[in-house]
């Protein structure tokens, strides 16, 4: 409590007090005239007394004047004492007494002047007196003050009205007064009413439980811890109260002494870690919720630095329901773990182990456990030293996880895979055998007819030779069938790596390769600025030369309405990926809405033969393409309007940016 | 030798197994302007022995061509290339690779172990007999072979 006590408060009061003190009346009754007043007076009534009684005291005239002489040292220093000596001298043996004797002719007269001189001075000694009195009384009480104002807690004095008598400044701060004359001042219910008072529960605190109030009433001391919260401020502190009757001599209390300690902030203190003792006992109970519940087994072990050298301190639940050993025996003492390793691996983990502890560091292991049924169980073991403030290490700890799904999965996964490798090789193989041994007898079908043909030109009429055009048709159908079904099953097997394919490049080779349909039909090739993407480039032609050339093929009847074909291009974001969408358009004779998944199946045809030429594997083709590389593909069409094939590829992760050259260029037929 | 072959016949040795082809080979020849002679040897083991004038050819004339087919019994059309193309003598000959396959892999390998050329046999007879034709002008009309 910091009230207005400081250094310079106490030093003027204490200055004050001595200002006030007994001695100082006397420093000012010395260097004052009325000390002189008093000698004089003092001497003239000796002088009066010595008169009236000259012819009792003859021989000791200075009688009276011994008196004079004492008080006037006492009360008015060297000085009066010296004034009182000279003027007994004058009075006795320099004034003319006879004189004065006529001055009182009249006893009586005479009387009453010294009875009126005595009883004045009297008077005014009591006057004195009590002055002095009082005087003592306010320097005792100032003095008192001093030592309660600089008392740290509050103190403050109630009556048997509980109205406060008494109280230091740290009271009367504590209370919410300016000052501690305020707080005396104010009446009981005024006080009451600045300060609510409340106990620890939160509830209002009850009247007659008040310390003072018990003081008071019930005679014995009380104390008590209240919060009090300043009605008019909303300030709210905690004190601490201790509360002393004061009996009177028949057994009833008049006064209650309070000491007020302010333990506001200790309050805080003590909430403070109530509160971060909860925050530690939840998060106590989450971890032994999720050490509970994690399906491995987590453990503590000292010592070391083998298995051998270990004892299991701590381990959770799992443990017991991973290998069927009771949490005890896993606690049970040392080397558990030669018990419950398989004993191929324990030595390899051992030693594993003892490297972890040694070198003070982390490790994941791999090994064998045997659960108490005899079932072996496969581990993988993440393991760490535990070391002491020195960083000496002191044991291990670590987790295990039940590796059975992991290395069945693995294993299966491996067995797939081995499969699929084999029957890809075997795909391989067929497709090269299907390559030359299938062609062979095709060649010879093929041209040995048209042999016979060419031989026996004259000897054949139409029909032969329309049997003999259908047959060697047929056969290079069959080739191209054959050639199809190879192409579209190397789509998969190609082993080129993806690579960055500039796809202008591309383009340009695709329309290199079709220039001759291009200048044929007269056909505009337009298209925006090409990315390049991460792709196998021989299967980039195949699509674009796909497309374009079906976009040829299929043109327009109207020998006015020249192919005009766009290849475009927008990025769009999928998800966290980016995609190129590609889009090839044309002006020709569009597919009709049922159509549009059937064209994606291999060798399905809209068309026959005779009118639109291919086996109809060109699509499959495109399709096989773009999902090898991560894309779909669809097309949307109006009949005798155009249609739009369009498929995406994946944007390549560090994308190279698109040289722009114009937003859009015309290729010509020749593939400038 | 060489572009004088006005009169003198050119020599070609044909090593293929086929019947049928060899037929159509020898009838796509027919066509020919220049005046050739066909040797026809039906494996790998026979062509060395032919090249190398091994009984029972040892009266063989040595070729001014050779004709491969890569697909071949006994000694495969490969074998017969490498050691063709490692013979001092015999690397000087001229190889046409002329088979059914396309496939690229048999294309890198017939070129990595030094054929002239590679050329794939087509269904069509025209295109065949076209081949043929090609095949003469190029090699002998156009091309100037090494002095024997």
């Amino acid at each position: 409590m910091k009230s207005g006590l400081n250094t310079a408060n106490i030093v003027h009061h204490v200055e004050d007090i001595t200002q006030n003190g007994l001695s100082k009346l006397r420093q000012y009754a010395i260097h004052h005239w009325v000390a002189y007043i008093i000698t004089i007076t003092l001497s003239l009534i000796a002088l009066t007394l010595s008169l009236l009684f000259r012819d009792v005291i003859s021989d000791s005239k200075y009688l009276f004047y011994y008196g004079t002489l004492v008080v006037s040292a006492w009360y008015g220093g060297f000085g009066a004492g010296l004034l009182s000596t000279v003027l007994v001298v004058i009075f006795t043996h320099l004034l003319p007494i006879n004189q004065f004797s006529d001055l009182f002719a009249q006893t009586d007269d005479f009387l009453q002047i010294i009875m009126f001189t005595a009883i004045a001075s009297l008077v005014s000694y009591l006057e004195y007196n009590r002055a002095q009195s009082a005087l003592a009384l306010k320097e005792a009480r100032e003095q008192l003050e001093i030592i309660l104002y600089g008392a740290a807690d509050g103190i403050t004095a109630q009556d048997d009205s509980a109205q406060v008598i008494f109280a230091n400044e740290a009271a009367a701060r504590l209370a919410g007064f300016s000052s501690a004359k305020e707080m005396v001042e104010t009446p009981l219910s005024a006080t009451r009413a600045r300060m609510a008072l409340f106990d620890e529960k939160g509830n209002p605190f009850k009247e007659e439980f008040i310390p003072s109030r018990v003081a008071l009433w019930q005679g014995k001391p009380a104390q008590a811890m209240m919060r009090m919260v300043n009605q008019d401020t909303g300030e709210e502190l905690w004190v601490a109260v201790k509360s002393t009757p004061v009996i009177d001599k028949h057994g009833k209390a008049r006064m209650a002494i309070n000491v007020f300690n302010d333990i506001t902030a200790l309050k805080r203190a003590e909430a403070e870690r109530a509160r971060l003792s909860a925050m530690l006992e939840l998060q106590r109970q989450r971890l032994r919720n999720i050490v509970a519940n994690v399906p491995g087994v987590i453990w503590e072990g000292s010592g070391g630095p083998g298995f051998d050298g270990q004892k299991i301190d701590f381990v959770n639940d799992y443990a017991e329901k991973m290998l069927g050993y009771a949490l005890d025996e896993w606690r049970s003492g040392e080397n558990f773990w030669e018990k419950i390793i398989h004993p191929d691996d324990f030595v390899r983990s051992q030693e594993q182990v003892t490297d972890i502890f040694r070198d003070g560091r982390t490790g994941i292991m791999q090994f064998r456990l045997i659960a108490k049924d005899g079932l072996v169980i496969p581990v993988e073991a993440h393991t760490a030293v535990m070391t002491d403030k020195a960083g000496a290490p002191i044991g291990v700890r670590g987790v295990l996880m039940d590796m059975t799904e992991r290395k069945r999965s693995a294993e299966s996964l491996a067995k797939y895979a081995e499969q699929l490798q084999r029957s890809n090789k075997d795909l391989q193989q067929f497709a090269y055998v299907a390559s030359h041994d299938l062609q062979e007898p095709l060649r010879m079908v093929s041209s040995y007819l048209q042999l016979l043909e060419r031989r026996y030109n004259d000897q054949l009429d139409d029909d032969a030779r329309e049997f003999i055009a259908y047959a060697v048709d047929g056969a290079n159908r069959m080739k191209t069938l054959i050639n199809d079904l190879l192409t579209y099953s190397r789509v998969d097997r190609a082993e080129k790596a993806f690579e960055e394919v500039p796809l202008e490049g591309i383009l340009l080779q695709v329309t290199r390769n079709l220039h001759m349909t291009i200048n044929d039909t007269g056909a505009e090739i337009t298209s925006d600025p090409l990315p390049i993407v991460m792709a196998d480039s021989n299967q980039m032609v195949q699509i674009f030369q796909n497309l374009i050339a079906n976009a040829l093929k299929f043109r327009s009847t109207d020998p006015l309405r020249k192919p005009e074909i766009h290849v475009g291009v927008e990025v769009v974001n999928e998800g966290d990926q980016q995609e190129y969408i590609f889009c090839v358009r044309d002006n020709g004779i569009g597919i009709g809405q049922e159509y549009l998944e059937r064209i994606f199946v291999i060798f399905q045809r809209l068309h026959s033969k005779a009118k639109y030429p291919g086996t109809g594997i060109g699509l499959a083709i495109c399709k096989k393409v773009v999902e090898r590389h991560g894309g779909r593909i669809w097309v949307t069409s109006v009949p005798r309007e155009g249609t739009t094939f369009y498929f995406t590829l994946p944007v390549p992760v560090k994308p190279v940016p698109i040289k722009v050259v114009e937003s859009t260029r015309k290729i010509q037929g020749d593939g400038k | 030798m060489g572009n004088e072959t006005c009169f003198e016949a050119i020599k070609i040795l044909l090593v293929e197994d086929n019947p049928g082809d060899v037929r159509l080979t020898r009838e796509a020849l027919k066509d020919s302007k220049l005046h050739n002679s066909l040797s026809v040897v039906e494996d790998g083991v026979e062509a060395m022995a032919f090249l190398k004038r091994e009984s029972p050819y040892e009266d063989a004339p040595r070729p001014d061509i050779i004709l491969l087919d890569l697909n071949l019994p006994r000694k495969d059309g490969r074998e017969v290339l490498e050691e063709i193309k490692n013979d001092d003598d015999l690397r000087r000959i001229p190889v046409v690779v002329l088979t059914t396959s396309e496939d690229d892999n048999d294309i890198l390998a017939t070129y990595n172990l030094h054929a002239n050329c590679y050329i794939t046999k087509p269904v069509d007879l025209n295109r065949f007999i076209a081949i043929v034709k090609n095949i003469e002008n190029f090699w002998f009309s156009i091309v100037k072979l090494p002095p024997v």
